[in-house]
């Protein structure tokens, strides 16, 4: 065969490849989008009318989530109204800790104390990660956001909770979701913090 | 024959792992790049959007062995690229925990990259001095004139 032949073959193989590979791309994506729920639930706080609706898919054990959401609550103090915030949660299996800590926010989600608990899981991220066995330490937690603790106990063997936060990482990971932080802003995605201030400052300017 | 099944595994390996970047929202891997904390935020983007197609197709030609010269010469780069970029991170004792390599398929961390894809240089290496062996089972033996 010819040089001319190979350079055809070539244009070929790359033409067919790139169109099956763009192909099986839209059709995720497609496929994907069909799978989004799209319910406010009680892990939400902002104005239902705020300009800038925003889901982040966190892991309470990734630092990276601690600092987003030190920036994200004083990004909403000082622009009041401007963004409504539901969380998600997104455990990696990475981090020993994180679905156990997952399970503890949604029974303090059972019982309204959602925001305060998650806001003293992240606070106190760097002592109970490196603990053994941080279910002491959460159990304080519970105390400290005065949740009833015998309405927590039943709820941590409640294998309703679990489901709750497996149905909340498959969403996840249906949307491409493969690491945390990951918020979608007005339904685009965005992975870490400095994808999150470039695209908040966007609506400021 | 074991020269063109490790250029053919090789190839396996790089349109996994570029396949992977690309059908997934490219900011995973977007994310991965700024954890490295090597490139500004605009080109990072860029890197973000290409390289995983470079690396799929690179995979494409070596599994194929169809430009084989150019195509081990792009896999050599792609692994020199690797090993810098991780051994400059490991250096730097940035907090990356996960190489990002294969995206979301399997975690690996920097030092285990690290040996990985030195072992894997070397091979590359050899199947470069080796080329003849290496074009075995190749679609440019069909162009030979």
């Amino acid at each position: 065969m010819t040089n001319n032949s190979k350079s055809k073959i070539t244009l070929l193989v790359v033409v067919v490849v790139v169109g099956l590979v763009l192909g099986l791309k839209y059709g995720v994506e497609y496929y994907r989008s069909k799978g989004t729920r799209t319910s406010i639930t009680t892990r939400t706080k902002g104005e239902a009318s705020a300009k800038i609706k925003m889901t982040e898919f966190i892991d309470f054990q990734c630092p990276a989530c601690a600092h987003g959401a030190k920036y994200i609550k004083s990004f909403m103090e000082e622009h009041p109204g401007l963004v409504q915030l539901q969380m998600k949660y997104y455990p990696l299996r990475t981090h020993r800790h994180a679905l156990t800590s997952a399970i503890y926010a949604e029974c303090a989600n059972q019982q309204e104390q959602f925001w305060p608990y998650h806001d003293k899981l992240l606070q106190h991220q760097s002592i109970w990660k490196t603990m053994n066995d941080a279910r002491p330490f959460f159990d304080k937690i519970a105390e400290e956001v005065d949740l009833e603790m015998e309405k927590l106990y039943s709820c941590l063997n409640d294998p309703n909770i679990s489901e709750i936060i497996s149905a909340d990482k498959e969403e996840g990971a249906s949307l491409g979701i493969r690491s945390t932080p990951s918020y979608l802003i007005n339904g685009k995605l965005h992975v870490g913090i400095r994808a999150l201030r470039t695209e908040l400052n966007k609506y400021l300017n | 024959m074991i020269w063109a099944l490790l250029r053919i595994l090789i190839g396996i390996l790089f349109i996994v792992s570029g396949l992977e970047k690309i059908i997934n929202p490219y900011q995973n891997f977007l994310y991965v790049i700024e954890n490295y904390e090597l490139l500004p935020v605009s080109l990072a983007e860029v890197v973000a959007r290409v390289f995983p197609w470079v690396e799929f197709i690179t995979g494409i030609f070596m599994l194929l062995g169809f430009w084989l010269k150019q195509a081990l010469t792009a896999t050599l780069i792609l692994f020199g690229i690797f090993i810098t970029v991780v051994l400059q991170a490991i250096v730097r004792k940035l907090p990356v925990v996960d190489c990002g390599c294969f995206g979301g398929l399997i975690h690996l961390n920097l030092q285990t990259v690290f040996l990985m894809d030195t072992c894997l240089l070397i091979i590359t290496s050899l199947l470069v001095y080796n080329i003849g062996k290496t074009r075995s089972l190749s679609l440019d033996k069909l162009f030979d004139n």
